[in-house]
């Protein structure tokens, strides 16, 4: 079945063509997410919501980009947004403690992706880590590209950039990896 | 000091997702979605209900205000008058209790 057509039916509300389409890409959005948001736990969930909201956004997909694109894009500001409400209760709790109503939360465990080569996992687990202090549409196109395995072109879509500025963004967030890693493997 | 191999172990941490494999959810994914969305549908808020909405939740705040204040106000007054009606009566029982209100010939 092609885009179009699976378009048109999902359009009409067509169940079948609801579960072909989360079939097709249901790793994709599962993969994206989990490079974003580094948790295993919290990625189906939240893989969930991204395919809610596709189905609930239907009738507003105009056809200016590809199917594909669209649900990266979906799949990319569900995971930012995940993360920043993380960010900001991780930073209440730290009020909380700081005057004595709540504890701290723990340090995350560190993130292990399943998709790792068992000889670049130690590796992976540091890079990963320092993924996280990236800006983010640093992280969005390191993530699509290192971990989603997108070319460029696809990139600049998602982010509605040139690749020009893709490549660019690549640079700085290569640059400040290795400021980050530097640092890191000079502590320890 | 500076390990002098530091540089060709950070490029071999940048380099360390070559190779990545991507991963898909676990099995059955879709039942899952589906039992959600199920499960959404039939415990999802009333959208038509317009209290729903901050404008009219504000507006009912300010009716039940202005409500609460009229009832202050209109129960004060109906005290402040019964306190006025019940002076009266009382100050006449007291004389004719003591028998004030009587003019004496002596």
């Amino acid at each position: 079945m092609s885009d179009q057509e699976l378009i048109l039916l999902l359009k009409k509300g067509n169940e079948q063509a609801f579960k072909v389409l989360v079939e097709n890409w249901q790793a994709m959005v599962f993969n994206t997410v989990l490079g974003m948001i580094q948790d295993v736990q919290e990625s189906e969930d939240l893989s969930q919501e991204v395919f809610i909201q596709v189905f609930q956004s239907m009738q507003q997909f105009r056809g200016d980009s590809k199917l594909s694109t669209w649900i990266y894009r979906i799949a990319v500001s569900k995971s930012l947004d995940w993360t920043r409400k993380k960010k900001a209760k991780k930073r209440i709790n730290i009020m909380k403690s700081l005057i004595g109503f709540g504890f701290k939360d723990a340090e995350p465990s560190e993130f292990v992706h399943p998709g790792v080569l068992m000889e670049n996992k130690e590796s992976a687990i540091v890079l990963f880590k320092a993924m996280q202090l990236l800006p983010e549409n640093q992280r969005v196109a390191l993530t699509l590209i290192k971990v989603e395995g997108l070319s460029y072109e696809e990139v600049a879509a998602v982010m509605e950039l040139t690749v020009k500025a893709v490549e660019a963004l690549m640079h700085r967030a290569k640059e400040n990896l290795r400021k980050r890693l530097k640092e890191y493997y000079l502590k320890t | 000091m500076e390990s002098k191999n530091l540089p060709e172990k950070i490029e071999a941490t940048i380099q360390s997702l070559n190779g990545i494999q991507r991963v898909a959810p676990m099995p059955f994914f879709y039942t899952r979605l589906r039992a959600r969305m199920e499960k959404e549908k039939n415990t999802a808020p009333i959208s038509w209900m317009p209290l729903g909405k901050p404008v009219w939740l504000i507006a009912t705040l300010f009716v039940f205000l202005v409500l609460n204040a009229i009832m202050i106000k209109q129960s004060s007054n109906a005290k402040n008058k019964q306190l006025s009606a019940s002076e009266t009566p009382s100050l006449q029982s007291f004389a004719s209790e003591f028998e004030l209100n009587n003019t004496s010939n002596y």
